[in-house]
């Protein structure tokens, strides 16, 4: 299973303190461990994506200071749209204050099914944010805000931090989350040869005599003024010394003109600063005991590392710490120094007491980094979940669901053909189609058939294309005829050459070929068709129930689990007369139930879309392995006019041609994408902004913005995003929009179309007219009986084609 | 993910701080603003919907900078953000935080700019190059394009006159081939 960590604060930081030292043990001896498939990130500004770390070098930098920071970055990126279902995205490191917000990275990984996993340290700027830098706050409630609603699983550094975490989402209204707890280790690497060298101001320190010591960084929550309090008041004067060590934070500068102007300062009160983990060790071993007056904690580390080093420790009595120290420390009311002061006293009055706390504290057992590291393996483990059914090593059945007779007698000869290890077929038709394919079909399947009649048993047809296609394969999933695991298919995708069911099921797993993601789907005509509506309709569901939302509706043959869809149905059992898309429904269902079981794989269909222009491809397939048959293609000027439409003995010999046709087709509207970048990027730069459309709606009006000029291909089509300001709630817009010349004569009409508002991103299709000439673009919006206008040069870039 | 619960962990945060006397630095509108913003990238149009001078000056540096402003520079510009313009000092912060080498380490770019005038874009000068060497349509009867719009020269020659001296110099030298 492969785990995404972005470790890319631990990288931009020059200190390794808290949360840093942190990630860097777990990181450390996951990547050691190999049990599971580690793959650090670090975020690029620049590149707006994730830059894939070498393990290795990581370990050799972290582990034994070889090499620099600089060195561990590959040349290697991830982009987040492309992390794929099954994996795990695990966030250990402090990375609330990047530039990638979990508000906006975490939608995307849960659209493509990818598992999230938090490790919580605390969650301090929510529950005291008074102690917090408001920074801190803001980021934090973003960060953690992300995660309350998509994780998948939370990993919590004390069970008290779990607890309140559960007090959170029900003070939101969120449902609990699944929850372990793994405390932190205390056995720090401090091999590192650069970091053994004991410091001696620590020294000089250590040798003025006995000392409570206060580890961390001095800030108001830390409640060192206490300490120094109880100190003034009561224990100097009985000769006991203090030393802080810790970089000074934020919000205490009162805090360290006392602490510097301090009579005492370097004679019974010390403060060292930016100490390396070999001093650290010495001031802890040698120290009297450690004191933790903190109003709120994550976890309380002070406190494992003094017991580590037999230090005892006086704990302020707040439940964390109390989780922590359990009965091997003494509490004090953090508010009151007398309280402190006392039971610091107690210890240096009765050192019988004092030896005898030693002793027990002598004999902790402190949780190691291993522990700890496996804890998160196994906790992480538990996304992978086993798919619960058998998948047959063979399959042997199609299901169609047809009311063409004509082009299913056209496309059998190519299953028989190609996919050899087919035997056998379900055909979903009308009634009035089984006579005719019992006449007319010779071939070697053994054809069986499912009526609607027979599946609808009663039930009216819906009259919307999408709509009847899912009800009736949803009403087919209840029949005996059809195999657990099958192939479903419509009745004119076409395998281009000979296949092998590896296509399909591969190593146990179903290859789901996507071709888009949901989230990302515009529309493919002005109007939408009864095809967009049903992806949008299913993207809705996909995001409302928290599946993934890639969008596999390829136009090829894929496998299906019958079962996987039965228990859909059960689990939603009023879907049936939604209208979703049956490839989307079940494979984001997989891929977010069992998590793996699904091998995304980009499409590998040729004629998907029919027309190049009819949509910017947002994935490009490697190869082509079936054809989504247009009968208009073949007509006379088409682009595979000179192929046959139906098989005989050469097809195979003539698939790879026209393949090559189409390859040189799909590359010269590349070109014509290239060019509109090339555009979008000069665009960038005289304009500082991308070429977009902007319709603002409000109460006023409407306002529209153009591009200062479109630059397009001769002839070709190409898309421009449109952004809708609706402040007013408006469902639709009625917008026309025409090609003129600079004259003001309509040159080529363009269209009208009711434009659906509820998108955040539209788009609309502007055609290069002429070669070498220049047209004006117009919108037209009607709103409200007036009519608004916007007018835009048309700039024809070079000679392209029809697409 | 809805706006609902953050806004709650909003009200949350706000309610707790409220009982230590402290406020939150930035208003809700804002907050929410910034949350689904692309890393860097600052949506003109989007900032615009925060209208008050005060939460766009937040919003613009949330956008831009992924950060609030401290409060030494939000003390700098206390004056225009209590009496500027709205577009004015809009346009004006833009600019400051779009040309500050903090914008430039993190790569920050906006778009859709609906903020800054024409006058304030970063190239007009070569915007204005770029369009008056469009090709333009070709009169009846030609079949091909010309290469430029009429007058072009004149308008080039304008443009010319916006540059500093030394840059005058070399354009001069290029033009007359030496």
């Amino acid at each position: 299973m492969k785990i995404y960590i972005d470790v890319t604060n631990l990288l931009r930081v020059d200190f390794l303190t808290g949360i840093q030292r942190v990630v860097r043990e777990v990181v450390l001896r996951m990547i050691r461990n190999r049990k599971l498939d580690i793959v650090l990130l670090n975020y690029h500004d620049g590149y707006k994506e994730f830059q894939i770390i070498d393990a290795q070098k990581f370990m050799d930098y972290f582990s034994n200071g070889i090499g620099s920071k600089d060195e561990l970055v590959t040349d290697q990126r991830v982009n987040p749209v492309n992390m794929q279902p099954g994996t795990v995205f695990f966030d250990i490191d402090g990375v609330w204050s990047l530039s990638l917000k979990r508000s906006h990275l975490l939608p995307i990984l849960k659209a493509n099914g990818v598992k999230l996993v938090v490790y919580v340290y605390d969650i301090i700027p929510i529950t005291h944010p008074q102690f917090c830098h408001e920074q801190t706050v803001y980021n934090f409630m973003t960060y953690i805000g992300a995660y309350l609603q998509c994780a998948d699983l939370i990993i919590a550094s004390a069970q008290s931090t779990l607890d309140e975490i559960d007090k959170l989402l029900e003070q939101l209204k969120l449902p609990k989350i699944p929850g372990k707890v793994s405390w932190l280790g205390s056995d720090f690497n401090i091999k590192n040869s650069d970091d053994t060298e004991i410091n001696p101001e620590a020294v000089d320190a250590v040798a003025a005599g006995r000392y409570v010591l206060m580890v961390g960084t001095i800030e108001p929550r830390k409640n060192h003024a206490l300490v120094l309090e109880a100190f003034e008041h009561a224990l100097f004067e009985r000769g006991i010394n203090l030393i802080f060590a810790g970089r000074i934070g934020w919000n205490v500068q009162a805090f360290e003109k006392k602490i510097e102007e301090h009579p005492k300062r370097n004679r019974q009160l010390f403060h060292l600063s930016g100490m390396n983990d070999a001093t650290i060790d010495y001031l802890y071993r040698n120290a009297f005991c450690v004191a933790f007056p903190t109003f709120n904690e994550g976890f309380g580390l002070p406190i494992i590392e003094a017991f580590q080093r037999g230090t005892p420790v006086l704990a302020s009595d707040i439940p964390i710490l109390r989780e922590v120290g359990g009965e091997l420390c003494d509490y004090f009311d953090p508010n009151s120094w007398e309280s402190f002061a006392d039971t610091c006293m107690s210890w240096v009055e009765n050192a019988e007491r004092y030896e005898e706390v030693k002793r027990k504290v002598a004999k902790y057992q402190p949780v190691s980094w291993d522990t700890v590291t496996e804890k998160i393996e196994n906790a992480l483990e538990t996304m992978k979940v086993e798919y619960p059914y058998p998948v047959p090593e063979k399959i042997k059945q199609m299901v169609y669901l047809t009311a063409r007779s004509e082009d299913l007698l056209e496309t059998l000869p190519y299953m028989e053909a190609f996919m050899p290890f087919i035997e056998e077929l379900v055909i979903c038709c009308p009634d009035s189609m089984v006579e005719i394919m019992k006449k007319e079909y010779h071939g070697r399947f053994r054809l069986q058939y499912l009526t609607d009649s027979q599946v609808l048993n009663g039930a009216e047809l819906p009259e919307d294309h999408s709509k009847r296609n899912f009800f009736l394969r949803c009403l087919a999933m209840k029949s005996d005829l059809i195999d657990d695991v099958f192939i479903m298919a419509d009745d004119d995708y076409r395998p281009l050459h000979l296949i092998d069911q590896d296509v399909f099921i591969k190593n146990g797993k179903f290859c789901g070929y996507y071709c888009y993601h949901l989230q990302n789907w515009k529309g493919d005509q002005n109007h939408y068709s009864s095809f967009d509506h049903c992806m949008f309709r299913t993207r809705q569901f996909l995001q409302e129930q928290g599946y993934s939302t890639w969008m596999y509706e390829s136009h090829m043959p894929q496998a299906i689990d019958k079962r996987v869809y039965q228990e859909i149905l059960e689990k939603h059992p009023d879907i049936e007369t939604k209208g979703y898309s049956e490839w989307s429904i079940f494979f984001n269902y997989v891929n977010t139930i069992y998590p793996g079981q699904v091998e995304n794989l980009p499409f590998v269909v040729m004629s998907w879309p029919g027309s190049c222009g009819a949509w910017d491809l947002e994935v490009f397939p490697k190869e082509y392995i079936f054809e989504n048959y247009y009968r208009e293609l073949y007509e006379p000027g088409e682009i595979f006019e000179q192929y046959s439409k139906d098989y005989y003995a050469g097809t195979e010999m003539e698939n790879r041609k026209k393949v090559t046709d189409y390859m040189n087709y799909h590359n010269a509207h590349s070109q014509i994408r290239a060019m509109f970048q090339a555009y979008r990027a000069n665009y960038e730069m005289i304009y500082g902004e991308y070429p977009t459309f902007a319709l603002s709606f409000t109460a006023e009006g409407c306002t529209i913005r153009l591009p200062q000029y479109i630059g397009i291909g001769e002839e070709a089509f190409t898309r421009i995003p449109f952004l809708i300001r609706n402040e007013i709630g408006l469902e639709e817009a009625e917008i026309t929009y025409r090609y003129i010349d600079v004259q003001g004569n309509e040159i080529v009409t363009g269209a009208e179309m009711n434009m659906a508002l509820d998108q955040k991103e539209l788009e609309i299709p502007v055609r290069g007219i002429w070669g070498g000439m220049k047209g004006i673009f117009e919108l037209e919006v009607r709103y409200r009986g007036q009519i608004f206008s916007g007018r835009t040069k048309l700039c024809i870039m070079k000679k392209g084609l029809e697409a | 993910m809805t706006n609902t619960v953050y806004e709650n962990l909003y009200d949350i945060v706000e309610q707790r701080l409220k009982e230590y006397d402290g406020k939150m630095l930035c208003r809700k509108n804002v907050y929410l603003f910034s949350l689904d913003n692309e890393p860097g990238i600052c949506d003109g149009e989007k900032l615009s919907t925060l209208e008050a001078n005060e939460d766009f000056f937040q919003g613009a540096f949330l956008s831009l900078l992924n950060r609030l402003p401290d409060e030494a520079v939000t003390k700098d510009w206390e004056s225009n953000i209590k009496s500027k313009k709205s577009k004015v000092f809009q346009a004006e912060l833009m600019n400051t935080l779009l040309s500050s080498p903090e914008a430039f380490i993190k790569s920050s770019a906006l778009i859709n700019d609906t903020i800054m005038n024409p006058r304030m874009r970063p190239q007009p000068v070569l915007e204005q190059l770029i369009r008056t060497t469009d090709p333009v349509q070709p009169e009846a009867g030609e079949s091909q394009p010309k290469p430029a719009r009429p007058g072009v020269k004149d308008r080039l020659y304008k443009v010319y006159q916006k540059f500093p001296a030394p840059v005058r110099k070399v354009a001069h030298r290029i033009v007359r081939g030496k």
